[in-house]
């Protein structure tokens, strides 16, 4: 196959994505370190002086940034949490008594359809205490009902239970499909020596099912990064600065404040964070996968 | 088991599904209520004052078609500069052997998770240095930053699938890499563009944090013009839900066609990708 491997015919295939991902990706994620070190002068594009690192000197001064990163590690960790021990309890369940129903899982996956705005908008309808649902709950019953996402707490926690309810159908299926590679002659031999379900979850299917655990953790961790639009919607980032988690942060550099250089310095962290666990990500797929190639 | 334990076992199941369902619904309630029906106390839930009044406004007098011809176009350009590099790239991967293919192929299925907040900044000021903001190629350009990544992951397994000795078969038939592509493979990863694409409509039709970054009067897409009946001194609950209705309803009918991609994909990708 000599032409296969000749340069020119391999250079018009790979070309355009090479370009692209160049100059939309590499490039910006080179350009947002640059700008990290500099200072706005004047408007976009105009002037700059080099300040070196005091910029990131800033940002750890900065109140409002060290609640937004704080905030966002609590937001992944707690709904991290919640959302593995929903997928592994429903797909141990469903596993175990009802491992042919198909139909009702497509209706569990449904959230994660909706579009991030309206679920957001959603959320924000259902607790709304005047109009909401909520507010005529309590209406019904005369009495008041309370402003849950006018409180810092109580805004965070629904912030939380909404990314809930979109996404540990995330963690389900892949929770699913990893349990139906566990053994089952494994499970029916303990079985056979006495183990109760808790046993048989302890001893065979939890430790074989490990490597799947930490794939949708990590799968999960990296997509809690992406999380704005839900939360944008449905607080604003507010009350306060009670929601304003890293990603609300930094857009607000941009859309609010015109801080180009500052937002890049706050960009900068999130994409670090978020480097670390896409490569522990891939370092594992690839020991997974053993010497297997994925293409 | 015996089939009344089978029926219980339904029971925790079906109220969690009904969980899961229930804001869905709320919003579609909402969407066909009155403004009128909607400002009554108590009444949030009941079926009183049903009527098409909301999406009349939203169509009629917002304009909100309007939006979703914004929204149309940038996802179809977006889906559609995705899938043709997509594509090539997929199949230079898969069928030729370079050097440095593995660390291409590594570095574009990771840059699917960079999350796009991250580099809202350098694109945007790219964006501005093009001098296209306010249109929609602004839009194209940045949804096509996170939705190629993307595109190439759906696609590279379909590709991975297909037969090798095709391509020799092609090669002693006198074609060159060109024609190999086009009309050897390009017909056989059909199945896999069309899932791919839809992905791609999904992702771009669903985005909101470019939108509200990059877009300006001209270019308003259908995200921000739900957002938009959300002002700081009052709520538009009707208009919104129909708005979010018109919106979300053809998504959930193109996302029933890969739902069954989608639950495979999903793993695969932990144990692929």
């Amino acid at each position: 196959m000599s032409q296969f491997t000749s340069r020119r015919n391999i250079f018009g295939f790979l070309a355009p994505s090479i370009t692209v991902l160049l100059f939309l990706l590499f490039i910006p994620c080179l350009y947002t370190l640059y700008l990290c070190f500099f200072e706005e002068l004047d408007a976009i594009g105009g002037k700059k002086a080099f300040i070196g690192l005091k910029n990131f000197r800033m940002l750890l001064l900065d109140q409002e940034f060290l609640s937004s990163f704080f905030l966002l590690c609590a937001y992944i960790l707690i709904s991290t949490g919640l959302e593995l021990a929903m997928g592994l309890g429903v797909a141990l369940y469903l596993d175990r008594f009802l491992p042919k129903a198909k139909k009702i899982q497509a209706l569990l996956l449904l959230p994660m359809f909706v579009i991030p705005v309206v679920s957001g908008l959603g959320f924000r309808y259902i607790f709304d205490p005047e109009n909401g649902v909520l507010g005529s709950l309590f209406y019904r019953f005369n009495l008041e009902a309370p402003d849950i996402l006018g409180g810092p707490l109580g805004a965070f926690v629904l912030v939380i239970a909404q990314d809930v309810w979109r996404m540990w159908p995330f963690m389900f299926i892949i929770i699913f499909a990893g349990l139906q590679m566990v053994s089952k002659e494994q499970v029916e031999a303990i079985k056979l020596d006495g183990a109760n379900f808790i046993a048989q979850c302890r001893y065979v299917v939890l430790p074989a099912l490990k490597p799947t655990l930490i794939v949708a953790i990590l799968l999960k961790v990296i997509e809690s990064f992406k999380a704005f639009t839900e939360i944008f919607v449905m607080t604003g980032g507010g009350p306060g600065n009670a929601t304003t988690i890293l990603p609300l942060f930094i857009v607000k550099q941009i859309t609010d404040f015109r801080e180009f250089s500052y937002g890049s310095a706050a960009s900068f962290v999130l994409l670090s964070l978020s480097l670390i666990f896409i490569i522990i990500f891939s370092r594992l797929q690839s020991k997974f996968n053993g010497a297997k190639d994925p293409v | 088991m015996n089939h009344r334990l089978k029926y219980l076992a339904f029971v925790p199941i079906v109220i969690l599904a009904l969980a899961q369902f229930f804001p869905i619904y709320v919003i579609a309630l909402t969407s066909f209520k009155t403004p009128l029906a909607l400002m009554e106390d108590g009444m949030s839930l009941s079926f009183v004052g049903l009527s098409l009044e909301n999406y009349q406004k939203v169509v009629q007098e917002d304009g909100f078609l309007a939006h979703i011809w914004v929204s149309l176009l940038i996802a179809s350009f977006a889906t559609f500069f995705s899938i043709v590099i997509g594509s090539l790239v997929s199949f230079a991967l898969t069928r030729f052997r370079f050097r440095g293919k593995k660390f291409l192929t590594l570095s574009i299925l990771c840059s699917r998770m960079v999350p796009p907040v991250a580099l809202a900044m350098p694109v945007f000021l790219l964006v501005d240095v093009l001098g296209i903001h306010d249109t929609i190629w602004g839009l194209v350009l940045a949804h096509i930053s996170f939705i190629l990544p993307f595109c190439i992951w759906v696609l590279l397994p379909f590709f991975v699938a297909l037969p090798h000795d095709l391509a020799e078969a092609a090669v002693i038939d006198g074609l060159n890499s060109r024609q190999i592509f086009s009309k050897v493979y390009l017909p056989l990863a059909l199945p896999g563009i069309l899932v791919a694409s839809i992905f791609c409509f999904l992702f771009s039709w669903n985005d909101f944090l470019y939108s509200l970054i990059l877009a300006g009067s001209q270019t308003k897409t259908a995200p921000l013009a739900i957002n938009a009946y959300m002002t700081s001194d009052r709520i538009e609950w009707g208009a919104m839900s129909a708005s979010s209705m018109i919106v979300m309803v053809p998504i959930f009918l193109l996302s029933l066609l890969v739902q069954k991609h989608f639950a495979k994909g999903v793993p695969s990708a932990g144990i692929k990708g």
